[in-house]
């Protein structure tokens, strides 16, 4: 898999930003390879899926006066509301890099749903952003194995280091306590 | 086991059982607790060696009534007094018996994980019996925990290729078992 835009050659699709959105109107092809959610006519898009998307030269995102927004310009935005934002970004490119479907979260921690096709069958997990140098209490690991076993997904942790690297560690309760 | 209940004298905060035949009993043939004075390993069931027990161990071993500890003037050392000693001598002693405590109870063997760099390693048949024990840290409940040490965990499993869990004992006084493993 490579960085290089898939579309490059095709009409590039276009999205529109509104609060916090990118919406789309021709959004059925990247509904099929697992991006956006659809709201009637229109896909929505969050802005970790559109600076992705941008990045990838799949997209093109114009502000509602019809300027078109760069990778640096929409990546801006979206932090001046989430200042995590580039940390979702950079695990959520990683997953998709992998070659995992990821579907972003709205949460106060950064977290993503992921599938993996295995054969036949697919791995489903949630996938939740930790930053070195922030410490998670127990009690919140087991609201995450909570959440994560109610959804029948197992829990990842993505832990971002100072360098922006990331490594996946794999959470469960063990030995039937 | 004969002669009644088996005796150990408190040294200090070291507990030590002198009755050599009663020791070895206790070590090869009760789950293996202990370690023998001088003897690091011991491979076959002939050693002729004191034994010294931990304090979570005399204490788990006292609360069973399968052991009594005295001090030097011969007088009985209490459950209690060996508690407030280990909370004493020990930081966090209370978590850590609950764990050890939680683990001896379902029949596995609790041995100090120490030169693991985890607070317990974890055989089901025994030391020397069996080449996949587990690791069990103990942090409190409120310690909050580092990324860096989940990485660390995993990390150091990997390397001495032993399961690495995190074990903590919630208000309620329950026992729970993390583990982390890596995944890519």
């Amino acid at each position: 898999m490579t960085y290089q835009g898939t579309l490059a050659y095709a009409a590039m699709i276009k999205g529109v930003l509104k609060d916090s959105k990118v919406v789309v109107e021709d959004g059925e092809e990247l509904e099929e390879r697992g991006y956006g959610r659809r709201e009637e006519r229109v896909l929505m898009l969050s802005l970790v899926e559109a600076a992705y998307l941008i990045d990838r030269g799949d997209l093109e995102v114009v502000s509602e006066d019809g300027a078109t927004l760069s990778f640096e310009e929409l990546v801006r935005a979206a932090t001046v509301n989430d200042p995590s934002f580039w940390v979702r970004l950079l695990v959520y490119s990683d997953l998709r890099h992998r070659g995992l479907r990821a579907r972003p979260l709205e949460s106060a921690i950064p977290a993503f749903l992921v599938e993996k096709k295995v054969r036949e069958s697919e791995k489903r997990y949630l996938v939740l952003c930790l930053e070195e140098g922030t410490r998670v209490g127990f009690k919140d690991v087991e609201a995450y194995l909570r959440r994560a076993m109610e959804a029948r997904r197992e829990l990842i942790f993505a832990i971002v280091d100072k360098e922006g690297n990331i490594s996946y560690y794999r959470v469960e309760k063990v030995m039937g306590a | 086991m004969s002669g009644g209940k088996l005796r150990a004298l408190l040294l200090g905060r070291r507990v030590v059982v002198f009755d050599r035949p009663r020791a070895r009993d206790l070590y090869f043939n009760e789950g293996f607790y202990g370690k023998f004075f001088m003897v690091s390993k011991p491979k076959t069931p002939n050693v002729e060696r004191e034994l010294e027990l931990s304090l979570l161990e005399a204490l788990y071993l006292a609360e069973k009534g399968k052991l009594e500890v005295v001090d030097g003037e011969g007088r009985p050392v209490d459950v209690e007094e060996l508690r407030r000693m280990g909370r004493e001598a020990y930081e966090n002693f209370d978590e850590v018996y609950a764990v050890y405590k939680d683990l001896r109870d379902r029949g596995l063997i609790v041995k100090s994980g120490m030169k693991f760099g985890a607070t317990f390693v974890v055989y089901r048949l025994g030391p020397g019996l069996e080449h996949a024990p587990f690791l069990v840290h103990v942090l409190p409940y409120d310690s909050r925990l580092d990324p860096l040490e989940i990485v660390r965990a995993g990390r150091l499993s990997h390397s001495v290729r032993k399961r690495f869990i995190i074990a903590y004992v919630d208000p309620l006084g329950r026992v729970s078992y993390l583990q982390f493993r890596w995944m890519m």
